[in-house]
């Protein structure tokens, strides 16, 4: 005689031993991807903080001579590749937490998005005002000159010429021009005139600025505005 | 017996089944043939095939017993397990269904539900008409016309069987209604 199926099913169970699962065991990847989703929103936070501290680094003038256009493309071309790999990988284990846990599904990937920015912007305000940010820009880690890779991007912002935008150290003051040590070390000849405007409090020998201007010849640059150093991190500088 | 009895009934079953695997078998009764039927209008398994399915959805049910949250009702989820299981064996075996088992009452709720029909009697040429449309639609619509027409479930329920956001159920069923009025236009069933 052919048997119930129901009964199969108890039969089976009981033969195998099979038992409900704990729920840990059932649910280790959720809280996995829900681990991994915090530590990089805390990680994105802290990169957030430093953009902050990158904006907040800009002087006024040049905002005023370049446009807010052309400054938020610089920040995005000099961004860190870390802060970039960073950025896709809290967009996506924040996706796959979300999507990928229990009740995931119920919300949009507009949604998910959103609480992630939300988060990522408010934890890493709150570590610019706690001034967490300033303190681990000081620490060694960030003052390797693998400047595209993790550090703070800010003297890379000041190598490129092309864009206008120049710094280094004074070796040499002239009647109509300086010679500017740039920081990869490449000597320049800066122009300047009555039209310069300067912003630092003195031209002398040894001291660091960042200069926007024009590009007019090789190894040559026209200055428009001058400037004192940006990347200034001393923590009684703010 | 009301839902909120039903749903109440359900926990305490599945209590007792985490405890001694006999009582699992109050559980298993209750929802064989109300899955053995969606399993059936959602593919175009044998009798023998849907059995074999259950067997493993019933498993899988009993080892994930300490998983249910009772977020959802135990229907729902239940549902759920056996909605993932079903397509599973259909990608399993690479092919979409040639025809469903929908039941000619099913269909005509399907019918009335998007058509809105006032009249009671449908003919036997309209309802294989529709059949048709149904069975030649995507996946995606007819799964979702399925759970909400003829299975009765609630937005909220559908939204955790299918697992998609609410929204986009919504779409789907609309959509879906879309297809079979545009369908039933063309091949007559319905006047413009």
């Amino acid at each position: 005689m052919k048997k119930n199926p129901i009964q199969k099913i108890i039969e089976k169970i009981k033969q195998e031993k099979i038992v409900p699962e704990s729920k840990f065991f059932l649910n280790w990847k959720s809280y996995l991807f829900w681990f991994i989703w915090l530590v990089t929103l805390f990680l994105g936070a802290v990169f957030f903080s430093f953009i902050i501290l990158n904006l907040l680094d800009i002087h006024p003038s040049v905002i005023r001579q370049l446009g807010l256009g052309r400054i938020f493309f610089i920040l995005a071309r000099t961004a860190p590749y870390l802060w970039i790999a960073l950025a896709i990988l809290t967009g996506v284990s924040g996706f796959l937490a979300i999507k990928k846990t229990k009740r995931g599904y119920r919300y949009s990937i507009l949604f998910i998005t959103s609480i992630g920015v939300l988060i990522i912007s408010m934890l890493g305000a709150f570590i610019h005002l706690a001034k967490i940010n300033r303190h681990l820009g000081e620490g060694k880690m960030f003052d390797r000159p693998m400047s595209r890779g993790i550090a703070f991007p800010v003297e890379k912002r000041w190598q490129d010429p092309q864009e206008g935008l120049l710094g280094g150290e004074i070796i040499k003051i002239n009647e109509e021009f300086f010679n500017l040590r740039g920081f990869n070390d490449e000597i320049w000849e800066v122009r300047y005139s009555s039209e310069t405007e300067f912003k630092i409090r003195r031209m002398e020998e040894n001291i660091v600025v960042a200069i926007i201007g024009e590009k007019i010849g090789e190894h040559i640059f026209k200055a428009s505005l001058v400037l004192p150093p940006p990347f200034d991190r001393r923590p009684d500088r703010r | 017996m009301n839902y909120q009895e039903n749903s109440a009934e359900d926990k305490d079953l599945v209590l007792a089944a985490i405890k001694n695997p006999d009582e699992f078998q109050a559980i298993v009764t209750r929802y064989w043939s109300r899955l053995f039927c969606y399993i059936r209008r959602m593919s175009y398994f044998s009798q023998e095939d849907i059995e074999d399915i259950l067997q493993e959805v019933f498993i899988k049910i009993y080892r994930y017993l300490n998983d249910y949250d009772t977020e959802m009702t135990f229907s729902t989820w239940v549902y759920q397990i056996t909605r993932n299981a079903t397509i599973d064996e259909i990608r399993k075996r690479k092919a979409r269904p040639q025809t469903t088992w929908l039941e000619n009452e099913d269909l005509i709720k399907v019918l009335k539900s998007s058509l809105n029909l006032e009249k009671e009697y449908v003919d036997n040429e309209s309802i294989e008409k529709i059949k048709e449309i149904i069975t030649q639609m995507p996946d995606k619509y007819r799964e979702v016309l399925i759970l909400r027409f003829i299975e009765e479930k609630s937005y909220e329920e559908i939204v955790d069987i299918v697992q998609l956001p609410k929204g986009t159920i919504a779409s789907l069923i609309n959509r879906g209604k879309k297809i079979i009025i545009d369908e039933a236009i063309k091949k007559g069933i319905l006047l413009k």
